[in-house]
């Protein structure tokens, strides 16, 4: 209750009412350089920890991942089809960074193909934010998923869906 | 006159009364005798007093002898309350001396159970943390659990040969004598997955990857089956590790990663194929088909199932089992062979696959033409109200019979 309180005398909720209505959540600015709405007040900490099935690390300019219950770092990760996968990014190098996860396309109705990409938030170092993947088909030939931080070239983690 | 009946009336109910303890003695005898004589089966694959490897055995020598102490102790009670009813009850003796409290009797009472429990309690803990170790992992397989049926996908692993991923399904695949990782999670709701020759249970719960160790000391078939209510068709989500030979797994593992062969033209398989691409990719991957153009096939598991996903089908002939492990691909005899054979000839026996002669063509004809009613599944269309049209399970796919022989045909080219 006094956090709630704290929070409403600093502004917050003012705050989260403003964003609703910018609907900021919606643009999801995947580049590296900072978004006016996305990367607004970014969340810094993941309060998740058991339920982690990847850590994905930018340490010294470098993309790793570390995966539950297998040795050493990885750098390619499997996740099942149609089934919620939750990784966290965690910045260890100096400066503001964002996880993209480049998933394919997809099919919009009137038959055009549509890129699906999602992301983290900008952030710094030291800071960690959670991305649920939710992969429904696995990625055609030639054309791998990918984990990819905008701004580094040749870090990269393929995403395998068999 | 009127006592003679209060007299014959009584003697009627004390009749009833004996007559009725006679039954319930009877009863109870009778469940007790079949719980005795089925605890001495032959034929119980999922006996969990008989582990074949490493894990299971770290339970077993646990829970022998915390079931010889508890025995002990259960017969001790048992015969003590027996003795007590029988000797102490109302045969209109006066009542004996009342006392009150015994510190001594109390106290030692309270010291035993504590100091028999404490033991167990260390032991047990010490059991948990063992069974718990992942650090010598030699292999990993996610296992994913779904209404009803099992899903296996073993990562990239160079070391056995693993050069791309290999999804199957029903039977997870093992090389014996090699400590496997298994990172269990379910798409739906939560699955237990259970191999008592290999380990104890071990919960798949959604959106968490939790780490069970099996590890097989040799060859063979172990059975299994979901332990954690999981919906109408829980008792029929089975499942079996087949542990095959270093040599057999890799073997196996070449097999998996061999690229899809198309049927020849003008062949029953070929229209087979058609017959797959028109009704079963709705849901059912084979990997590496691809249409007349050359585009590959791709399932849309998410658009017609609840959970997203559907059984993987490459390489189904490879399989002893379908339909979550409920029914057998092989037929009785065929199975019989490979059940029941050595270590040593296990291998070649499992690795043949499913051929003509051998197929379980009533099962699997029987699926193809009604699934719902082999293995219940709210596949009704009428009833899918909630789940916005999308299914559960298999639906009844109408299919021809003419169909049916097409799709048998093709089906038996997955090898």
């Amino acid at each position: 209750m006094a956090a709630g309180i704290a929070g409403a005398g600093l502004g917050l909720r003012e705050d989260l009412a403003h964003a609703k209505e910018e609907g900021h959540y919606m643009h999801q600015e995947c580049g590296a350089e900072k978004s006016k709405y996305f990367d607004k007040l970014p969340l810094e900490g993941v309060s998740a920890t058991s339920s982690v099935d990847t850590h994905i690390d930018l340490i010294d300019g470098k993309l790793v991942a570390s995966v539950q219950g297998i040795a050493g770092l990885q750098e390619t990760i499997t996740v099942p089809r149609s089934n919620p996968t939750n990784i966290v990014f965690r910045n260890k190098t100096d400066g503001e960074y964002r996880l993209v996860a480049s998933l394919g396309s997809k099919m919009l109705t009137d038959g055009v193909k549509e890129d699906v990409v999602h992301c983290t938030q900008l952030i710094p170092q030291g800071s960690e934010q959670l991305l649920i993947l939710n992969i429904p088909k696995p990625a055609e030939a030639g054309k791998p998923f990918t984990l990819t931080v905008p701004g580094l070239t040749g870090q990269s983690i393929e995403v395998i869906v068999p | 006159m009127r006592h003679q009946n209060t007299t014959e009336h009584v003697t009627s109910g004390v009749n009833r009364l004996a007559g009725m303890r006679r039954r319930v003695v009877a009863a109870v005898s009778g469940v007790a005798g079949a719980m005795f004589l089925a605890g001495c089966a032959t034929n119980a694959p999922q006996d969990t007093w008989q582990p074949k490897g490493p894990n299971a055995k770290i339970i077993d020598d646990l829970q022998k002898p915390v079931f010889a102490v508890a025995g002990i102790i259960g017969v001790i009670v048992t015969v003590a309350v027996i003795v007590a009813v029988f000797k102490f009850r109302d045969k209109g003796q006066p009542i004996p001396h009342q006392s009150h409290g015994n510190p001594a009797l109390e106290i030692t009472l309270t010291i035993i159970p504590a100091l028999i429990l404490t033991v167990v309690g260390v032991f047990t803990f010490r059991t948990v943390f063992d069974l718990a170790k992942t650090s010598d992992t030699e292999m990993i397989i996610n296992v994913t659990g779904q209404q009803w049926w099992w899903e296996y996908d073993y990562p990239v692993q160079n070391e056995y040969g693993i050069t791309q991923p290999i999804i199957t399904s029903g039977q997870l695949v093992i090389p014996a004598g090699t400590k496997v990782l298994l990172r269990q999670t379910s798409r739906d709701v939560i699955h237990s997955y259970w191999i008592p020759a290999l380990n104890g249970k071990r919960d798949a719960v959604p959106g968490r990857v939790h780490l069970n160790r099996i590890e097989a000391d040799k060859p063979g078939i172990y059975a299994g089956q979901c332990t954690e209510f999981c919906g109408l068709s829980h008792a029929n989500m089975r499942m079996e590790a087949v542990a095959l030979s270093k040599a057999d797994f890799a073997k196996w593992v070449a097999n998996q990663l061999k690229p899809y062969t198309s049927p020849a033209e003008n062949t029953l398989a070929k229209e087979g194929e058609t017959v797959f691409m028109n009704q079963c990719v709705r849901c059912h991957q084979v990997n590496g088909m691809k249409r007349a153009d050359g585009t590959p096939v791709i399932a849309a598991p998410d658009e017609n199932m609840v959970s997203g996903a559907a059984p993987n089908l490459s390489h189904l002939m490879s399989r002893n089992t379908f339909a979550g492990a409920t029914f057998d691909l092989l037929n009785k005899s065929c199975r019989e062979d490979v059940w029941t054979a050595d270590s040593e000839s296990f291998g070649d026996k499992y690795l043949s696959g499913v051929n003509e002669d051998c197929l379980n063509q009533k099962d699997l004809r029987g699926w193809l033409r009604n699934a719902p009613a082999m293995k219940p599944m709210y596949a009704n269309p009428a009833l899918l109200t909630s789940t916005g049209g999308k299914y559960r399970g298999m639906p009844n796919l109408g299919l021809t019979e003419a169909d049916i022989e097409k799709l048998v045909a093709y089906l038996l080219t997955l090898k």
